[in-house]
């Protein structure tokens, strides 16, 4: 009976803590989200049902060309992160404990380093007239002649700088999942590194990888500041164009922006099966 | 010359000496333990031997090679891990084939081998299962094949059973005899527990900080302990100074040394009864302190002359009521009391 008491208590206690957190998640997550779905669906007068805004969402080159854009640098970006974080991480789980720790504090801090002051930065050093840009100039290098960086490799550069922190803070756990000896015994056996690696080491933080090129890539999809900072209205982004549809200074068309970020929504979900289904491939060991 | 030699060699770590110029030697096909406390440096002289660890000093032999510095790789040294450390992404068949695929072998000939290796551990039907989803005596199995597949000149064992409960500790230390026998692969075998080391040894080296204390046949270790550590820590041997067992037995004996009696070769009746001690053994008085039950065996501690001594009665001898403080007559066989020189 006591037992039986003690247990009621505690679901009721766990409960009670949960439920802020339920509030949040309604009030502020999906109360949004359905909010925006039904608007997705209604005329710009928001009185008629429609799949106009869709249509429309679809078929404007215009938008059609902020949504590619938007996938490729986000996909690009991502995997450029993933692939240097991957390093970078590895070789800071080689290094002793004291220098992991401060190495880690350091990326901590620039992984916050993101929005407009990270483009105000990048403008600093790297603009038209940028520090670097016109030091180099002065020596007489011609780097950066080519390198514009209100361009597509400047916005590039930007998410991947963004990007690149979170990936590695991302990265550095997973690859305590790899047991010193399962290396010991691969060698034992006759692996090679490399062999180790193909092996178990990359199979092992695949779903590691994978979720976190899921995370860095809707990071991307849903940059906006530092995009709209270093390139205004100039490139045509998704999520800049979003962002002028509520608070366009033109004409803002709200059920327009629920459309598109709608469609937004969609990529990650899809981003997340794919990536879902691919470590299905690769560890069958996991269900 | 013996397979395996290890001469002199030496492992700091961080200028702590935990290998100290050990040195011994293993014949081919032979099955032995390295026996000691924790810490002793067991693991480490593993490690040294597969290549895990660098040595500081000293060599190791192994079949008329030369290996104190060659690659893990290059040794043909195989290992078990206490841990298993069995690849999780791979089925019990990948595991077990890894070896022979590292090696470039083409699949037909790896499937008939592995096939053979899941026969010889009895792991038929779990080919496809993943290690989590096997219990921990079948995932010691796989490791077990695993390292025995690529044949290696020896086989290192480190404590592979002690994440086993009793039973099955039991059944495979026997099975790994048998396997032994059968493929007359040469194995060192670390373990912790005396028991374990005297059921499956062929031979047994007790270490002790760093060097070996005593080596030789399960029975000679046991009935010979060489020095009080090894009497302590085979068998549990009543060990007492030379002073104190003079006022034992009312004596002089001729050595001042430490000496050593196993708990069951004492007698232990109740007082009066048997008549009086013979020329070949001592009779002496005491009085029950404590009982134990292990098993088949009743542990008594008995106290005399303020001297505590164990002695070891078969479960069916006696009345277990001996209570405490009950007196009783203790009788020494002479030949059994062995004087320890360390
Ligand atoms: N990598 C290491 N760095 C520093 N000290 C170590 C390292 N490995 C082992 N030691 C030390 O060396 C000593 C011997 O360790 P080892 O693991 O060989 O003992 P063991 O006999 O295997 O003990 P156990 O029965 O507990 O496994 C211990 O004091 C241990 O702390
Ligand atoms: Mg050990």
């Amino acid at each position: 009976m006591r037992a039986k008491w003690a247990h009621i208590s505690k679901n009721l206690w766990l409960t009670g803590a949960l439920f802020p957190l339920a509030v949040m998640i309604f009030g502020f997550e999906l109360l949004p989200i359905m909010g925006m779905l039904i608007d997705s669906f209604r005329t710009d007068d928001g009185n008629v049902w429609t799949l106009g805004q869709y249509i429309t969402a679809l078929k404007n080159p215009y938008y059609l060309v902020a949504i590619k854009n938007s996938l490729l640098i986000s996909l690009l970006s991502s995997f450029i992160a993933i692939v240097v974080a991957a390093f970078v991480a590895y070789f800071i789980t080689r290094l002793k404990p004291k220098s992991q720790e401060a190495v880690l504090t350091y990326v901590n801090l620039t992984a916050n380093f993101a929005g407009v002051p990270l483009a105000f930065a990048y403008i600093i050093m790297l603009g038209n007239s940028g520090l670097f840009t016109i030091l180099f100039q002065r020596w007489g290098l011609d780097i950066f002649s080519e390198f514009d960086l209100y361009s597509w490799s400047g916005l590039v550069l930007v998410y991947v700088y963004f990007q690149l922190p979170l990936a590695i803070l991302l990265l550095y756990p997973i690859y305590f999942e790899i047991k010193e000896q399962w290396r010991e015994a691969a060698h034992l056996l006759g692996a090679s590194d490399m062999q180790f690696w193909l092996q178990v080491g990359l199979p092992v933080i695949m779903p590691g990888l994978v979720g976190t090129f899921s995370i860095l890539f809707a990071n991307a999809m849903g940059a906006y500041a530092t995009a709209y900072a270093l390139v205004g209205s100039n490139y045509n982004l998704l999520s800049v164009r979003i962002g002028a549809l509520i608070s366009g200074d033109v004409y803002a068309r709200p059920h327009l922006a629920s459309a598109l970020a709608m469609l937004l929504a969609l990529s990650l979900i899809a981003a997340m099966l794919t990536n879902e289904y691919m470590m299905r491939r690769i560890r069958r060991d996991l269900k | 010359m013996s397979y395996l030699i290890i001469d002199k060699v030496t492992k700091k770590f961080d200028g702590t000496v935990v290998l100290n110029e050990i040195s011994l030697a293993v014949e081919r096909g032979e099955l032995v333990t390295l026996l000691g406390p924790s810490g002793c440096g067991k693991s480490t002289l593993l490690r040294c031997i597969a290549g895990l660890n660098e040595v500081d000093g000293g060599r190791i032999l192994l079949n008329d090679r030369d290996i104190t510095y060659l690659a893990p790789r290059k040794r043909g040294v195989g290992m078990v891990f206490q841990s298993y450390a069995l690849f999780p992404n791979m089925t019990v068949y990948e595991n077990i084939a890894f070896g022979l695929k590292m090696q470039g072998l083409k699949g037909g000939y790896i499937a008939a081998r592995v096939k053979e290796m899941i026969d010889l551990v009895g792991l038929g039907g779990k080919e496809k299962s993943y290690p989590r989803e096997l219990s921990g005596g079948q995932q010691q199995r796989v490791a077990l094949a695993r390292s025995m597949i690529v044949e290696p000149d020896v086989l290192l064992l480190d404590e592979p059973f002690n994440a086993l409960d009793a039973k099955i500790r039991k059944m495979l230390q026997m099975e790994l005899k048998n396997i032994q026998k059968k493929s007359g692969m040469t194995m060192i075998f670390v373990t912790h527990d005396q028991e374990e080391a005297l059921t499956i040894s062929d031979r047994i080296f007790v270490i002790n900080e760093g060097r070996v204390a005593q080596s030789g046949k399960p029975l000679e270790i046991y009935s010979q302990p060489a020095s009080e550590f090894v009497a302590r820590f085979i068998g549990n041997f009543n060990v007492l100074k030379g002073e104190e067992f003079e006022r034992l037995v009312g004596e002089p004996l001729i050595s001042g040394k430490s000496l050593a009696i196993r708990p069951e070769v004492i007698k232990l009746s109740l007082n009066g009864e048997n008549g009086k001690g013979h020329n070949g053994s001592w009779r002496i008085k005491g009085k029950v302190v404590s009982v134990f039950l292990k098993g088949n065996i009743l542990r008594y501690r008995v106290r005399s002359k303020d001297c505590i001594l164990d002695v070891d009665v078969l479960n069916n001898s006696l009345d277990c009521s001996l209570n405490y403080d009950t007196s009783v007559d203790l009788v020494i066989p002479k030949d059994e009391v062995k004087v320890l020189n360390l």
